[in-house]
């Protein structure tokens, strides 16, 4: 029989929404004519709308009817960092709490990591514009606590925003619908899984997993996501703004064995050839595999020179890596330890 | 109403076990919170692939009886209860929508605003739900079937388990109520 296919297909549920969803479309909320959805946040649909007062494009986004704006909420909407998007207004419309602010171009994180890992570089670079947005807000008393790949943006110019700070407050409110609907687990620090009060360091916890999943196994980045994820805050990075120097430490770091085995490299170019050398003679053919293998690594994996480390220089220089590295990795550690004692 | 975890759990096994009773004693209960989370959904996109119904669900039974320990038999017998409300609820809302649409409001709402089962032909929801009722009286297992799977959002496997019947034969009596409604609604 020659019946349609989706008859019955999508729940019924899920028709509904559909219907409710598309119903606000070309309507005016407050000043804001609704044009099109542009996809969701953590708690709500977002919609750009057009702000007809001011002549602009806004994103519009909904808000759960038990959310009411706090004092924290109201503090977030006067953050003013280039890593923070920009909240215009909060308002309510039939009841509904909403958020009108700045319209981004990009891409979440979420949506980045799903389509590649991250060089390592990159992530040091989208951590520590989290660092410094995640520490302009906590000077002014707000905590994220949701902080995810979801609510992180990259915007097409390669800049960080991080979206919905203070809107989750609402998490820790008994009428909302617990942590089934608000909150992500998986990111959340043992003391706001516990339901004990959060500060700074919750969102640096989040943050650490953030890391975590956008380093994926490189062993680089161990000893600052230690001092991210250690269950008692007091063992974390005291502030964000220590992360960031621990982060900006590890790119110096990198730097610096990137040259070392540039240099390193080239030097044993110098002394055997062949290993470099396009592959003809028969004698050297069970060396191609290898020899290609180090090539493209050296080329294109992103843990610039990390990578090439544990081949080349494990064999040749190994004794003089390790001392360089571990005076390297001493001097990261020493100021922030330091920083954290003084403290 | 929440909070009576011992309460939902027990009348899911006397329901499963034959008593009628029970399910009109679960009926309001469940409906309230399912009410409750449906509205506050709908206005909620799916997080990527994960259907909303599954979400809602699942939320109100998170809420009615805790993260406890519920074995899976006591689940599917709460995803049934919650498939024959959620077919309440949102014909209601759907009847709702229509008369809101004939209170004559100048708005203009584009066709696609109706809430469509089908596209080709065009099926709404209300009618599906009457078709649905008619099937019940030649056929109620497929009419179960049905409101499990349309409804309840269940997948094959777990209307299979709710209804204690293998998948094979929820497979066929869903092809088949599909089919005979086609042709009831066409």
């Amino acid at each position: 029989m020659n019946w349609p296919e989706d008859f019955l297909e999508t729940p019924a549920f899920d028709l509904v929404a559909r219907a409710v969803q598309s119903q606000l479309i070309g309507t005016m909320v407050s000043h804001y004519r609704i044009e099109e959805r542009i996809g969701s946040g953590g708690m709500g649909i977002v919609y750009r709308a057009r702000d007809t007062r001011l002549q602009r494009d806004v994103a519009l986004k909904f808000l759960p009817e038990a959310w009411s704006a706090d004092r924290e909420a109201r503090a977030a909407a006067g953050l003013n960092h280039p890593n923070i998007c920009t909240i215009h207004e909060i308002g309510a419309h039939d009841g509904r709490p909403f958020i009108a602010m700045e319209l981004l171009e990009g891409r979440t994180l979420k949506q980045e990591l799903g389509v590649r890992s991250l060089e390592m570089g990159k992530v040091i670079e989208i951590a520590s514009q989290i660092a410094e947005a995640l520490d302009a807000a906590h000077a002014q008393g707000v905590i994220h606590r949701d902080i995810k790949p979801g609510n992180i943006f990259i915007t097409a110019r390669g800049v960080v925003k991080v979206l919905d700070f203070g809107i989750a407050v609402m998490a820790d409110s008994p009428d909302s619908h617990g942590g089934v609907a608000i909150g992500t687990r998986a990111y959340m620090a043992p003391e706001q899984l516990q339901g004990r009060a959060v500060d700074a360091r919750t969102d640096i916890f989040a943050l650490g997993v953030v890391i975590q999943q956008m380093a994926g196994k490189a062993a680089a980045f161990d000893r600052i996501l230690e001092r991210c994820l250690a269950n008692d805050p007091a063992a974390r990075f005291g502030s964000a703004r220590e992360l960031r120097a621990a982060l900006h430490g590890l790119r110096e770091l990198t730097f610096v064995f990137a040259d070392f085995e540039r240099r390193l490299l080239e030097r044993w170019r110098a002394a055997s050839p062949a290993a470099f050398a396009p592959i003809t003679s028969r004698r050297w053919a069970w060396w191609a595999p290898w020899a290609r293998a180090l090539r493209t690594r050296s080329r294109s994996t992103m843990p610039r020179g990390f990578g090439l480390r544990a081949l080349c220089l494990r064999s040749i220089g190994s004794a003089i890596a390790s001392t360089a590295r571990w005076r390297a990795c001493a001097a990261l550690n020493g100021p922030n330890t330091a920083s954290t004692s003084t403290m | 109403m929440v909070g009576q975890p011992d309460d939902v759990t027990r009348l899911l096994h006397a329901w499963s076990q034959g008593d009628d009773g029970a399910l009109d004693v679960l009926m309001p209960l469940v409906y309230h919170e399912l009410h409750r989370a449906a509205h506050f959904h709908m206005a909620r996109e799916a997080p990527d692939n994960t259907l909303q119904t599954t979400a809602l669900v699942n939320e109100v039974y998170l809420r009615l009886l805790g993260a406890r320990e519920v074995d899976w038999q006591n689940r599917a017998h709460f995803h049934a209860v919650c498939a024959t409300l959620m077919r309440r609820i949102l014909t209601d809302f759907a009847r709702a929508r229509k008369s809101q649409k004939r209170g004559g409001s100048a708005e203009h709402l584009p066709l696609d605003d109706e809430i469509l089962v089908s596209h080709t032909p065009r099926v709404d929801l209300l009618e599906l739900d009457q078709a649905l009722e008619r099937l019940t009286a030649v056929n109620e297992r497929q009419a179960r079937v049905v409101e499990l799977r349309f409804f309840g959002g269940l997948s094959v496997q777990e209307t299979a388990e709710a209804l204690q019947v293998s998948p094979e034969t929820i497979q066929r009596d869903w092809r088949l109520a599909k089919d005979w409604l086609l042709r009831e609604l066409a």
